[in-house]
């Protein structure tokens, strides 16, 4: 139910499980090329682009989107404010990290998943997160 | 100059407790009550907002390419 302190937000969508398989697989395939060349450059391009296009075909471009349809819920406020504050945090702390150095001391996110990236099956894996996450954006 | 300490594993330590901290509330609490806002739902309500849902997409492709193109292993 709604009231003074809530918000209204849709449920979730899911992907089915064959195309989670395609996008965790392209990822794997995609993690085995080297970085700084054309066909990793390709590879990231690719989905990048296809989400772009898949966005402005469902209107993103307008300033209203479309309702989806999808059946909708009230949450708390206070917990939106909480995530809200969180990702600041998050995001200043990233900004305290990147403007100081060495970098041995200070990581950065990049510097830290330079090092777990280097073990190719959490490339993989991460490569497979980062286009469901794409998908997601889209979707949610 | 900086407010961080000058320890790595600090350093460290901070990342991982500002992560587990948002891991463990969407794991254990906003996907487990049908009235607490997941992370979902905060990209729900940013994708409501012009500029915010094409933010959040930049973000996501410059991600992908400083991630997977640009970072050495």
């Amino acid at each position: 139910m709604k009231n003074a302190w809530s918000v209204t937000t849709r449920r979730e969508a899911t992907l089915p499980a064959p195309a989670v398989v395609a996008l965790f697989a392209y990822g794997a395939l995609a993690s085995l090329l080297e970085p700084h060349a054309m066909p990793i450059t390709v590879a990231t391009s690719v989905p990048i682009a296809i989400v772009v296009a898949i966005a402005i075909s469902r209107g993103w471009h307008h300033r209203r989107l479309e309702d989806p349809g999808r059946p909708e819920r009230a949450v708390v406020a206070s917990s939106v404010a909480l995530w809200v504050v969180m990702i600041a945090t998050t995001a200043g702390l990233a900004y305290v990290h990147y403007q100081s150095q060495p970098r041995d001391v200070y990581p950065t996110l990049s510097s830290l998943a330079s090092s777990a990236f280097s073990v190719p099956g959490v490339r993989a894996v991460a490569f497979g997160f980062w286009l469901w996450l794409g998908w997601y954006l889209l979707d949610r | 100059m900086t407010v961080l300490p000058a320890d790595f594993r600090i350093n460290l330590a901070i990342w991982i407790a500002v992560w587990a901290t948002m891991i463990v509330w969407q794991v254990a609490y906003a996907t487990r009550s049908d009235r607490l806002a997941s992370f979902g739902d905060v990209v729900g309500l940013a994708r409501r907002s012009w500029a915010l849902r094409w933010g959040l997409l930049v973000w996501w492709g410059w991600l992908g390419w400083h991630i997977f193109v640009q970072t050495h292993f």
